[in-house]
């Protein structure tokens, strides 16, 4: 709708921003399931927890999973902090769920 | 989406003001097309370069210079005089304890709720009075409606897009309100938290709705038990999940009466944080605290504020018996009430 330069026109200043660049990639995917360890990141919400309970019994089914790691979040609202960050590191691929 | 650089607008105002509707620039309501002159007096006005970050806004994370906060401010309708008020609120709302991202993106629907205080309020036409919470006021309507444009244009806040909003509610257009010092019988609220009576602070919190009070009586006990009853009502934000602050606003004619009875500010927030309270079978039935219902639940009162200290109390509003508390967006070690004196910054020269 901006005007063409033969119209006249008023210079306008535009009120939106850019985000920041992201600088996180996505990590390889994996070729298989088996041997390897989920990790299951609780947000907190309520149900949360048993939805991926049913997840991993699902996924425990069909794969043979070299074990599982269970951390819950304070709160579902902000990122997860360092220490459950350490703690899903040892996770090979991680879930995570908002159970409202 | 154009971000950066001038972009050339229809000349007739009418068609300019449209041409801002078309870009999706606007809360729904008109917005004064932001020329480069009014935007560099409002730049001015704040003293900082037009370049300076001032921080990031979630929830999409968009890069909010002096700039870009005065080109949403001009088209919010601010004086440039109101700059300095409004970035000492976003300040405040930039504290990683107000949880700006939650606040703007959750189901929740809240809304950054200002608080001034201080003298520069009355200076700058910022409404204390009859109908804080109402329009009326440029000042109280134009920088709490700058807030909501910023989270929109430089912060994403879309609803239905990355704001979750479920039903959000009208603070969300605007909600700034002034403390009325002239009528209130105690410290101020600027005091209270340790700053000089001639010092102008904002405070930020993340807010419901006001929820109102009718309350005709005279006494001070019967008045705070009618507002401790309404403030622990079930569903209400404050009684879900975890205990937080509060925010409650007495009319002059409330505290009046409740000051004559001899009660300070700390009184009437002790009450306040001992009377607002639910049994807490009544809350863990419907799952808004987690644990299953135990043997002595059904008298062990649930409070809604951690400490008296949780509960911002202030005089606002005009003549009559109406007051109001404001339920907080989230709970102690979620979100917390952000205090940021005006023209603090020493490098800013305001």
């Amino acid at each position: 709708m901006a005007v063409t330069s033969a119209q006249p026109g008023i210079r306008l200043l535009s009120p939106l921003a850019a985000p920041r660049p992201a600088t996180a990639k996505a990590a390889p995917r994996l070729a298989t399931l088996d041997g390897k360890v989920l990790g299951l990141l609780n947000n907190s919400k309520p149900n949360a927890d048993r939805l991926l309970a049913r997840l991993h019994a699902r996924l425990a089914e069909r794969y043979a999973l070299a074990g599982v790691v269970q951390v819950r979040k304070d709160t579902s609202t902000r990122p997860a902090p360092v220490a459950i960050l350490a703690a899903l590191a040892g996770a090979d691929f991680v879930l995570t769920a908002v159970g409202d | 989406m154009s971000v950066e650089g001038e972009i050339v607008a229809p000349l007739h105002p009418v068609a300019a003001i449209e041409y801002c509707y078309a870009q999706g620039w606007t809360d729904g309501l008109p917005v004064v097309p932001p020329t480069e002159e009014r935007v560099a007096e409002m730049v001015a006005a704040s003293g900082r370069l037009a370049d300076e970050m001032v921080g990031i806004i979630p929830p999409r994370g968009g890069v909010a210079t002096v700039e870009k906060i005065a080109i949403n401010a001009v088209m919010a309708g601010c004086l440039p005089a109101y700059l300095p008020i409004l970035l000492a609120g976003l300040e405040a709302m930039l504290d990683p304890a107000f949880n700006l991202h939650g606040v703007a993106a959750s189901t929740k629907g809240s809304a950054p709720l200002l608080i001034v205080s201080g003298p520069l309020a009355d200076a700058l036409g910022f409404n204390s009075r009859d109908g804080v919470f109402g329009p009326g006021w440029r000042a109280n309507a134009t920088v709490g409606r700058a807030v909501r444009l910023i989270l929109r244009n430089i912060g994403g806040a879309l609803p239905g897009e990355l704001d979750r909003g479920t039903l959000g509610h009208p603070g969300r257009y605007s909600y700034c309100i002034a403390e009325n010092d002239a009528d209130s019988p105690w410290e101020p609220l600027r005091v209270e938290q340790g700053y000089a009576t001639e010092d102008t602070v904002v405070v930020a919190f993340g807010a419901d709705a006001p929820h109102q009070i009718l309350e005709h009586s005279r006494g001070a006990e019967q008045l705070l038990e009618t507002m401790a009853d309404s403030m622990a009502a079930l569903g209400n934000y404050g009684l879900v999940t975890r205990p937080g602050e509060f925010v409650v606003v007495l009319c002059p004619e409330h505290a009046a009466i409740v000051a004559a009875d001899g009660w300070s500010r700390a009184d009437v927030k002790r009450f306040l944080h001992e009377r607002a309270r639910r049994p807490l079978h009544l809350l863990k039935a419907r799952g808004h605290v987690e644990g299953a219902i135990a043997a002595g639940d059904e008298s062990r009162l649930e409070p809604i504020t951690t400490s008296p200290d949780d509960i911002l109390l202030l005089v606002a509003g005009g003549a009559g018996r109406f007051s109001a508390h404001i339920p907080r967006w989230a709970g102690s070690g979620v979100h917390h009430s952000v205090i940021k004196p005006v023209g603090a910054c020493a490098e800013c020269a305001i």
